[in-house]
């Protein structure tokens, strides 16, 4: 499964856009506190849902206000308020985890892997940082193999891929108290990977 | 309530692209589509479905795919 967010970064009432190499996605968090992560794309006119607008515990899309429901279907059509839309309009919906302070999200060629915990217990995030170098320079600086994670003492590292020279690394750290620390180190890691120099 | 037309599409279209995003769109909005003419001019469908979902498949249809031009489109009671 790709780490695609922190779970502080996907709060009740906001929706958030994401990519994943060419898959584009929304996620959401219902009143109850479930994270869906869908294709970023109205089933009606194609339209970004990330556009769109949490009402009554459904994600509703921008351009005509269709409204989709947790497990995205289509619950109310405002130009036809008395249609009960048929259970063929629906998102396309992905299969997510939230664990140790990131989301989870099972893309098609590992809908049915489960997730493997990267560790247990409470992980608090620190930020979400986009470097521009390929995932391979990640990985190969963070020492994470062909993985997209990996815990260094009190800090956890994941990483996914926006787009081929962008990488995205979101990190968490078991002590509240190093967020800060945590945050500087990360941007210390962005400046040499993109050789900025002061 | 249900409705029971047929629509008629003149215009220029690629068939084939025009035959997958109508199946696409019937199915999606869960009505029967029965295709009685598909050529490079000319496109009837048979439609049958709740009324408000076949006015949704007919403006789909008038709009179309990006490789297709409609001119002129009609619709009669089926």
């Amino acid at each position: 499964m790709i780490p695609v967010a922190l779970s502080m970064d996907v709060v009740f009432g906001d929706i958030v856009p994401v990519r994943h190499e060419v898959q584009e996605l929304v996620l959401w968090r219902d009143e109850e506190g479930m994270v869906h992560g869908w294709e970023d794309r109205c089933p009606h006119r194609g339209v970004r849902l990330s556009l769109g607008f949490i009402r009554n515990n459904r994600l509703a899309c921008l351009y005509h206000g269709w409204q989709f429901d947790h497990e995205g279907r289509c619950r109310a059509i405002p130009s036809h308020p008395s249609l009960n839309p048929p259970s063929t309009i629906r998102t396309e919906n992905f299969r997510v985890e939230e664990k140790a302070g990131l989301i989870w999200i099972a893309l098609r060629n590992d809908a049915k892997r489960p997730l493997v915990p990267p560790a247990e217990g409470a992980w608090h995030g620190v930020r979400s940082l986009a470097i521009r170098a390929t995932l391979a320079a990640l990985r190969e600086a963070l020492v994470l193999e062909t993985g997209q994670w990996r815990v260094s003492s009190d800090r956890l590292l994941a990483v996914h891929s926006p787009e081929e020279e962008i990488t995205m690394v979101h990190m968490a750290v078991s002590d509240a108290s190093a967020r800060v620390k945590a945050a500087e180190w990360l941007l210390d890691l962005r400046d040499s990977m993109e050789e900025i120099r002061c | 309530m249900t409705s029971s037309i047929t629509l008629y599409l003149f215009g220029r279209f690629d068939v084939a692209a025009f035959r997958a995003f109508a199946e696409s769109r019937a199915r999606l909005v869960c009505i029967d589509m029965t295709t009685e003419r598909m050529e490079g001019h000319a496109i009837v469908f048979l439609l049958r479905g709740a009324h408000a979902l076949v006015g949704m498949f007919v403006m789909a249809c008038v709009i179309g795919p990006a490789s297709c031009v409609v001119s002129r489109w009609r619709e009669a009671v089926a």
